[in-house]
């Protein structure tokens, strides 16, 4: 199996501030090829906050995150924007393009050419081959969350940050995902996952879990 | 799975892509252009029928002039915020984020904003020459200064658009902020436009000083928007 190019991600005291509310500090972890960073947390206890963060959306009170691709640190969002893959139930799909356009949309807006047949390959390897040419609107929940995983099959990220992953999958979805994410580790990817799903929490080779 | 090499340089496929995505919407949701026309059309209608035609004729260039720009300011502000708004009302701002970068994202919409606003000025135009009964004598620089004017403002709308975008009361602050920035381009516009409803010639100056004032709100909002695209 092909290995990925070696990532490593450094995150040192992190803390986060919303106002005069501390959300959680202190938070520093390594992490590199082939780990899974499962964070846990109640509702509401900064687990997609924490996610943004080490993705590098959202902008930490303290502390840093450092991102290093083949030795070579990335400073500028757009340089670990080409490593990273995202799925969160933040991420929304443009109702009024089919699933297959919202796709392809992801895959250029990266620089990524693909084959139409690889559209088709990567839809129906989520099961969504019959759907592709629908429009998102006409998308279930469940629908919706198997295409974001169908973007980080065409993106081939490095570093998958992965925000309550099985939510609204049915079993076949789940076991599709649980699929996706063994492959992923590995082929030496990093993941990094918000979930309270046991399931996900198996994969774990460094925990956070946030009070 | 083996991507298939680019025949372009990936941040032109990027520009192209976010470009593509707006027009697909719009082409099918036809929303912004519509609010636009709509609005444009109902101004015009609604100053020459309670002027009336013979009145309207006699209308001085200025006034002319800066009806027709008020027209398309206020048709602007209608219309070109709602590229990052609609993005932040339909949830679509983070796939934005995590799909294109900064850059791209910017150029992407700042074109897409070019061409609703150039193709209204057309629109526009027409409409004012049918309603108003205006005879020009040298088409090329009104064309020039309207598309211009029209490019500037579109430069400088999607750029506090963006701003907007990031801030609570979004829809006010957007005419807030728009207002203070366009206002040099307005009014250069204006009597630019002025100058060739009145049959004098435009001077180069105010070709440049158009052209140059969207070059310079481009390059501005351009180094503004990687720090506004990260959320705090």
């Amino acid at each position: 199996m092909l290995k990925k190019p070696v990532m490593k991600i450094d995150v040192e005291n992190v803390s986060k501030k919303f106002g005069s509310r501390s959300l959680f500090s202190g938070i520093s972890c390594h992490l590199g090829a082939g780990d899974c960073l499962i964070i846990t947390g109640r509702n509401g206890s900064g687990k997609s906050t924490l996610v943004k963060i080490l993705a590098r959306l959202l902008r930490p009170t303290s502390g840093t995150v450092a991102f290093m691709y083949e030795g070579q640190e990335c400073c500028d969002w757009e340089d670990c924007l080409s490593h990273i893959g995202f799925v969160s139930p933040e991420i929304m799909f443009y109702d009024n393009l089919t699933g297959r356009e919202n796709l392809e949309f992801m895959a250029r807006a990266r620089g990524v050419r693909l084959l139409p047949a690889q559209f088709e390959e990567t839809l129906a390897r989520v099961g969504l081959d019959s759907r592709g040419s629908q429009f998102v609107k006409t998308y279930s929940t469940g629908m919706k969350q198997r295409l974001k995983f169908a973007a980080m099959l065409a993106l081939e990220p490095i570093v998958w940050f992965v925000d309550e992953g099985l939510s609204n999958l049915d079993a076949d979805g789940r076991g599709l995902v649980l699929d996706l994410v063994k492959q992923s580790l590995e082929k030496g990817c990093v993941l990094i996952m918000a979930t309270n799903d046991v399931l996900e929490a198996e994969y774990a080779t460094q925990t956070i879990a946030l009070s | 799975m083996q991507h298939k090499p680019s025949r372009f340089p990936s941040f032109f496929m990027s520009v192209g892509a976010v470009l593509r995505k707006d027009a697909l919407s719009e082409l099918r949701s036809k929303y912004a252009f519509s609010t636009l026309a709509v609005f444009a059309l109902t101004c015009l209608a609604g100053i020459s029928m309670s002027i009336g035609g013979g009145e309207l004729t006699q209308l001085n260039p200025q006034v002319q002039s800066v009806l027709l720009w008020i027209v398309l300011f206020f048709s602007a502000m209608a219309g070109l915020g709602r590229v990052f708004v609609q993005e932040q009302d339909a949830g679509t701002l983070l796939t934005l984020k995590v799909s294109a970068p900064p850059q791209a994202v910017y150029f992407g919409k700042v074109i897409f904003n070019v061409f609703l606003l150039v193709s209204l000025s057309v629109l526009v135009l027409i409409l004012f020459i049918v309603f108003f009964d205006v005879s020009v004598s040298d088409w090329l620089s009104l064309i020039g200064v309207l598309w211009l004017g029209s490019i500037g403002l579109s430069i400088i709308a999607t750029m506090t658009a963006a701003m907007a975008a990031q801030a609570q009361g979004r829809a006010s602050l957007f005419t807030i902020i728009t207002f203070p920035l366009i206002l040099p381009e307005f009014l250069s516009a204006i009597e630019g436009t002025r100058a060739v409803l009145a049959g004098e010639a435009v001077e180069l100056t105010q070709f440049l000083f158009l052209g140059g004032y969207g070059v310079v709100a481009l390059v501005a909002g351009s180094i503004l928007f990687d720090y506004l695209w990260i959320e705090g």
